[in-house]
Order: C-alpha cells, then sequence, then structure tokens
C-alpha cells in the first residue's frame, strides 16, 4: 500500500508538464496554434532502501488555439523493490489549459493560465490506481530573455476503486530559470543554458480501505530541484533532480531519496 | 517586329524579378523570450514565397525577415499570424539590404 502512495505522488509530481519552462511542473507560455511538442522523460525514483521506480514519460501537447492547449501523458513504469518487481503501462492524462491573461512586452510576457483534467486508469499490472481522478490547478509565468519565474498550484481529487481510495494530493511549486550562457545575446544567438532551480511543496492525504484510513500513507515533502536546460530553436535537453528536503510523512510511509529527472521537448 | 518587341519586354521583365534585390523586414513583436519561442513563428515565416531567411534579435524583441523585395508584408496579415502563435505583433521597418550571413 505504502508503495501505491509513492507511484501515486511520483505520478502528480511528472504529469503536466509538457513544454517550454519548468523541469517539474507546467509553464503558461504559448503552444502556437495546431503545432505540437513531444516530450519525452526519464524519471528516476529512489526510496529509503526498498523501491526503485523509473519511468519513460511520452507527453504530447496540441495547440488548439493560441489561448488553449491540450496536454496528454502516458508512461512506461517499471518498479524494482525487495519484494515486488513489475512494469507496464501506467495511468494516463489528459488536460487542458486555457490563458486568461497575457501581457506581452519588449523581450518579455506575463500570463496566467488555470488548467483541468482527469487521470484515466490505464495501467497494467496495478501500476497505480484503477480510479478516475480529476485536477484541477493555475500556473502563473513571467518570462524575460535573462530569467523566467514560474509559479503554480494544483489539487487533485482521487477517487475510489476496488475499495481503495488514494489520498488527495495539494501541491504548490515554484521554479526559476535563469540563462547563465551566453552571458551577452547578439544577432547570432541561437542557443541557451538555463541554470534552473525549483521549488516543490507536495502535500498527501491517508489513504483508505473500506473506508478505513492508513495511518502509515501520506504526509507532505518539500523537494529542491537543482537543474539545467539547453535550450534551442526545436528542442530543449535538460537534466535535475529531485531533492527532498524535508518529509513529514505519517506513520513509517515510506520516504523519498531522490529523484533524477532528464529529458527532451520537441517543437514540431 | 510587334511579336519581338513584346517578347523581349516580358522576357525582360521575367528576368527583373528573377533578379530581385533581397530586403529585410524588421518585425518588433513583444513576448518572444527564447529561441524556442521563435521556431514556430519562423516556420511559418519561411512558408512564404520569396522568404530567405528568418533570423532573431531576442533582447530586442525583433523578428528579421530576408526576402524578395517582391514580398509584401501587411500589418493586418502579421497580426495574425504572430496571434496564432501566441505573441504580439507590434511593427515593422524595412532595411534595403538584409544583414550579413
Amino acid at each position: 500500500m505504502k508503495k501505491i502512495i509513492i507511484i501515486l505522488t511520483l505520478n502528480i509530481v511528472w504529469a503536466g508538464t509538457a513544454q517550454a519552462a519548468p523541469l517539474t511542473f507546467n509553464t503558461a507560455l504559448p503552444i502556437s496554434k495546431n503545432e505540437y511538442i513531444l516530450r519525452e522523460q526519464l524519471i528516476i525514483s529512489n526510496s529509503v532502501g526498498d523501491l526503485t521506480e523509473t519511468n519513460i514519460v511520452s507527453t504530447l501537447v496540441y495547440g488548439v488555439s493560441p489561448n488553449f492547449a491540450v496536454f496528454g501523458t502516458i508512461p512506461y513504469t517499471n518498479i524494482d523493490s525487495k519484494t515486488n518487481d513489475k512494469q507496464g503501462i501506467g495511468n494516463s492524462k489528459i488536460f487542458g489549459r486555457y490563458t486568461i491573461y497575457q501581457n506581452d512586452f519588449q523581450g518579455g510576457t506575463f500570463r496566467i493560465a488555470p488548467f483541468a483534467g482527469v487521470k484515466i486508469p490505464t495501467n497494467q499490472d496495478n501500476i497505480g490506481t484503477e480510479s478516475w481522478d480529476v485536477f484541477s490547478g493555475i500556473v502563473v509565468t513571467y518570462g524575460s530573455v535573462d530569467w523566467e519565474l514560474d509559479g503554480q498550484v494544483s489539487y487533485q481529487i482521487n477517487t475510489e476503486s476496488n475499495q481503495f481510495e488514494a489520498g488527495d494530493v495539494a501541491r504548490a511549486d515554484i521554479s526559476l530559470q535563469y540563462r547563465i550562457l551566453p552571458l551577452i545575446l547578439n544577432a547570432n544567438t541561437d542557443s541557451f543554458i538555463n541554470a534552473v532551480l525549483e521549488v516543490n511543496l507536495i502535500d498527501t492525504g491517508q489513504s483508505k480501505t473500506n473506508g478505513i484510513s492508513d495511518l502509515n500513507s501520506g504526509g507532505t515533502t518539500l523537494f529542491l530541484a537543482p537543474g539545467l536546460q539547453y535550450v534551442a530553436e526545436r528542442y530543449i535537453a535538460e537534466i535535475g533532480v529531485q531533492i527532498p528536503v524535508i518529509q513529514n510523512l505519517n506513520g513509517t510511509a515510506l520516504e523519498n531519496d531522490y529523484i533524477f529527472r532528464t529529458g527532451l521537448r520537441i517543437n514540431f | 517586329m510587334k511579336r519581338l518587341l513584346i517578347t523581349t519586354g516580358i522576357a525582360m521583365l521575367v528576368a527583373g524579378n528573377a533578379f530581385a534585390a533581397d530586403v529585410q523586414y524588421n518585425m518588433r513583436v513583444d513576448g518572444i523570450t527564447c529561441p524556442f519561442c521563435v521556431a514556430t513563428s519562423a516556420k511559418a515565416l519561411k512558408k512564404i514565397d520569396g522568404v530567405k531567411k528568418v533570423s532573431s534579435d531576442l533582447e530586442n524583441g525583433i523578428i528579421k525577415v530576408c526576402a524578395d523585395e517582391n514580398v509584401k508584408f501587411t500589418d493586418e496579415q502579421l497580426t495574425k499570424l504572430f496571434v496564432e502563435k501566441g505573441f504580439t505583433y507590434r511593427s515593422m521597418e524595412k532595411q534595403k539590404q538584409c544583414d550579413p550571413a
């Protein structure tokens, strides 16, 4: 049961990220009309001495209009633990994001975009839960050619399926990306290297089995996530690690050691 | 003789177009912050007949389009193009020669 909760938490961590900007969550920057972005991520999570989970996460984003984009994400998961190894397709997510405020200025932009979606139980071999869950949130982005700041809050309501109900998940995220190369832009600048620092606060409620709360599930984790991005015209390559700096978990719920992540975003 | 003159005239017109000089349009576009942001706009501009090169000056929010002098852009056309890409077109200046590569 503890492992299921860990997987659910990870699912929240890597879903919803498909476009330029933060490593671990979304941005309010635009997806052009009728354009696609594909994002492929490798995410390896290690929990205290007992569980290593490897995810290959594919995300496709489509710009329906300049303001509205649809995101679809599906993971392939391998779980390696002392007691149980399994692999297969995990749960998918589909959601929409709509830009409600946009203020563009010379060399920068400020945007606000709420989003909402559904988690679909596409998993094989009990990788994740069998429930259909809903989530919603809002992301704010201030971007300039020198640096970008993104902030997001979100909430996922988890429902019951097969007598099991995972705890709801609330999270708040902040990401700063700062251009470290080139130091000075010129007419030939066609790529950036950004240093990235992110903070993820994730609070997971206790899960329930047959209506009874599992006292060894849920809790609050604060991650600090440094990373690097190489930003070119057609792709973004990135690498980072989420380090738990505070883990206030209930009972004997498994603590996380780290989450390593690397990925590529391609603009078709 | 009349037919020869007409044929020669048409040939000169065609030749004139074929050797049209290049000009550069400097488009001020707000909201672009990184090379990745420029890509879809550049792709759309390159699809226009006569456009030879698209580059960007991110610091000043300028997209530079080198094209045949026969290519004409309008503010309405560019406003629509950049809105669909998610950005805000402000203005355009024509430069007699393209920047060196």
